[in-house]
């Protein structure tokens, strides 16, 4: 039995060790090959698998994914040809809360800027003047389990938390102290907009060139979610044109980011490797679990992270 | 002519020529004095003179300006001062406190954090093409143990938007009982276990001789090799040439400077060298609103020492 690992940042040596229980060998290859002795698959976002795998892999029992994500995951077609598909939930929660109010607190306070201005040999006046953060208003996409996390924080700062939702109530939100809002109320209305919601038909391409004309113009949008939810082009422009303040952008349309990636050349932009998810306790985690849900599977047992029950 | 007799009309020199004395129009209207902005106060019909923390007033300001009677400094912090020489002479010294609180504390906190999730070294590392590895480890806020020293006005800010985000918040200073910590969620401790526990420690102390270079090469030693220094607070509270060996040699991991040997710093300030150092352009204080408060209220304390009352931002004389 083998299992083929697609990430090649994967520590396979401890992967392997999990799997070792239930007599499967890991190897890496940046594309799933053909082979009827292939079980399982781990993977990351940036590697999709569709449920047309089976012809080349009819044996194929469980996808395992590093991360919380799962848009690059046919779930339901796979699950249909008999695939378990599992993610990882949870295990960077915490990292995800703290690395967004970091940068959202280091765009309201400029400090990235202000570094650089200090380092081209300025002073004063500053391009952008840092804010206060107590008072100012945040608008929170999403209401999972980090969503939560980041009210509280923002609440805590002295924020005012606006929070949009498709599914929370306007009362849970208002007993996490925080308001209900519409996404354009929040996008006209806030100082910093945080994305931190997954990508599906209904939010894919969510914010884009009309919502960002609603933002105000001293505004700062912040993305610790997934790429897709923003039209890239059309925040590129905004940038530039100055119809909002800023951004800080945890994640890029291609990741590794390409040299060529737009993004780097926008004003007052703060770019992050997809960074937010880590600290040294949530990585090991992150590939620890899904190869633990791989060897469950295989050994019938219930997997963690199981995402839809297989036909 | 008799002694002491030169001008009718009394000056107040302005020592900052960035002053914004257009915020000020009504009041100025209102005085019976001319102010003006000069590098040097002298002369026998200058009663005060006013300063930023740029600018340092000599100990020897009465030498030649005897008739100054008011000295001030549109900042908080007041070692651009040499208020004992003054207050000795009988001058009273001004400063404005409390009109960034907010502000200091909440640049110190993004400092802290930007530090721990490594914000600042991981948007160079993309912009000059690097994904993964990182280069540093991000790590949790929460949980993570903040040092403050110097337990204050801005440091009990700092105290309580560092509990917010869930850190282990401990203080040390001298001059603060147990109680006042423990009633803002802070454990007081001594100095060594600061500075040996910390996962971040800040600076909130005023400069006095006895806290200058606070901060030596003894105490970076003292922390921990994954730990980060912030210093919102004043340069010379740090032993910078220390500061920079110990991020040249791994002593700590980083550390955020807002303050500075010599300000603005000059080109060749060797901190722009260091690794793993995120500078700021003396920036924490600052917010619209926060950036014309210690002018508008120097000059409203001026007004009112030149109607005989008593100005808000006093000094205190210390006890000998």
């Amino acid at each position: 039995m083998r299992v083929i690992c697609t990430d090649d940042t994967w520590p396979i040596e401890r992967a392997q060790a999990t799997l070792d229980r239930v007599g499967a060998t890991v190897e890496f290859a940046y594309e799933v090959p053909a082979g009827e002795d292939i079980v399982g698959i781990l993977t990351y976002p940036g590697c999709a698998i569709d449920a047309t795998i089976v012809e080349r892999v009819p044996n194929l029992r469980v996808v395992a994914t590093c991360s919380g994500g799962i848009d690059h995951l046919d779930v339901a077609g796979l699950a249909a040809r008999g695939v378990a598909c599992c993610n990882i939930r949870n295990f960077c929660d915490q990292e995800v809360a703290d690395h967004t109010m970091a940068l959202l607190y280091a765009c309201l306070r400029g400090v990235v800027m202000l570094d650089g201005l200090v380092r081209g040999g300025s002073w004063w006046p500053y391009p952008q003047p840092p804010r206060v953060v107590r008072g100012a208003r945040l608008g929170v996409v999403g209401f999972g389990a980090i969503g939560h996390l980041l009210v509280q924080n923002a609440l805590g700062a002295g924020m005012e938390v606006l929070v949009v939702s498709q599914h929370a109530a306007a009362d849970e939100i208002a007993a996490a102290g925080a308001t209900k809002a519409t996404l354009d109320e929040a996008l006209a209305t806030c100082d910093v907009v945080s994305l931190i919601t997954s990508v599906t038909d209904a939010t894919r391409g969510m914010i884009s060139t009309r919502e960002l004309a609603l933002m105000r113009s001293d505004a700062y949008l912040v993305n610790t979610a997934r790429a897709a939810l923003i039209d890239h082009e059309a925040l590129g422009r905004a940038l530039e044109a100055g119809e909002i303040a800023g951004c800080a952008l945890d994640a890029l349309p291609i990741e590794p980011a390409p040299p060529e990636e737009p993004a780097r050349s926008w004003p007052n932009t703060i770019l992050q490797p997809h960074a937010a998810f880590y600290s040294a306790a949530s990585e090991a985690r992150s590939f620890d679990n899904p190869a633990e849900d791989i060897a469950r599977v295989l050994a019938g047992e219930q997997p963690s992270g199981l995402l839809q029950e297989v036909a | 002519m008799s002694e002491g007799e030169v001008s009718s009309v009394k000056r107040v020199v302005i020592l900052d020529p960035l002053w914004p004395l257009e915020e000020s129009a009504d009041v100025i209207a209102t005085l019976d004095v001319t102010l003006e902005k000069a590098a040097e106060a002298v002369g026998d019909d200058v009663v005060a003179v006013l300063a930023a923390p740029e600018q340092r007033v000599p100990a020897d300001l009465l030498d030649r300006a005897p008739n100054v009677r008011l000295v001030g400094t549109c900042s908080t912090g007041y070692d651009n001062l040499p208020v004992p020489e003054l207050q000795a002479q009988g001058v009273t010294c001004i400063h404005v406190a409390g009109y960034c609180d907010d502000e200091v504390a909440e640049h110190t906190i993004t400092l802290a954090s930007a530090l721990l999730r490594g914000v600042h070294q991981l948007d160079g590392f993309t912009r000059e093409g690097g994904w993964w590895p990182f280069p540093r480890e991000p790590r949790r806020i929460r949980g993570s143990r903040l040092g403050i020293v110097g337990f204050g006005r801005i440091g009990r800010l700092v105290a309580v938007q560092a509990n917010a985000l869930g850190m282990d918040v401990v203080a040390y200073d001298e001059f603060v009982d147990e109680a006042t910590m423990h009633g803002l969620g802070v454990a007081k401790v001594d100095i060594d276990t600061l500075f040996e526990t910390s996962d971040v420690v800040t600076l909130h102390a005023p400069l006095l001789p006895e806290t200058t270079k606070l901060v030596n090469a003894r105490r970076l030693a003292q922390m921990r090799d994954d730990a980060y220094l912030v210093n919102c607070a004043r340069g010379p509270l740090v032993d910078h040439a220390a500061l920079g060996d110990a991020l040249a040699h791994g002593v700590i991991a980083g550390a955020a400077i807002d303050v500075y040997p010599v300000e603005p710093p000059p080109a060749d300030e060797p901190a722009f060298g260091w690794p793993n150092l995120i500078v700021q352009p003396h920036s924490a204080w600052y917010s619209p609103e926060a950036s014309l408060k210690p002018y508008t209220r120097q000059i409203d304390d001026l007004a009112r020492f030149l109607r005989d009352e008593t100005p808000v931002g006093v000094i205190p004389t210390k006890e000998a």
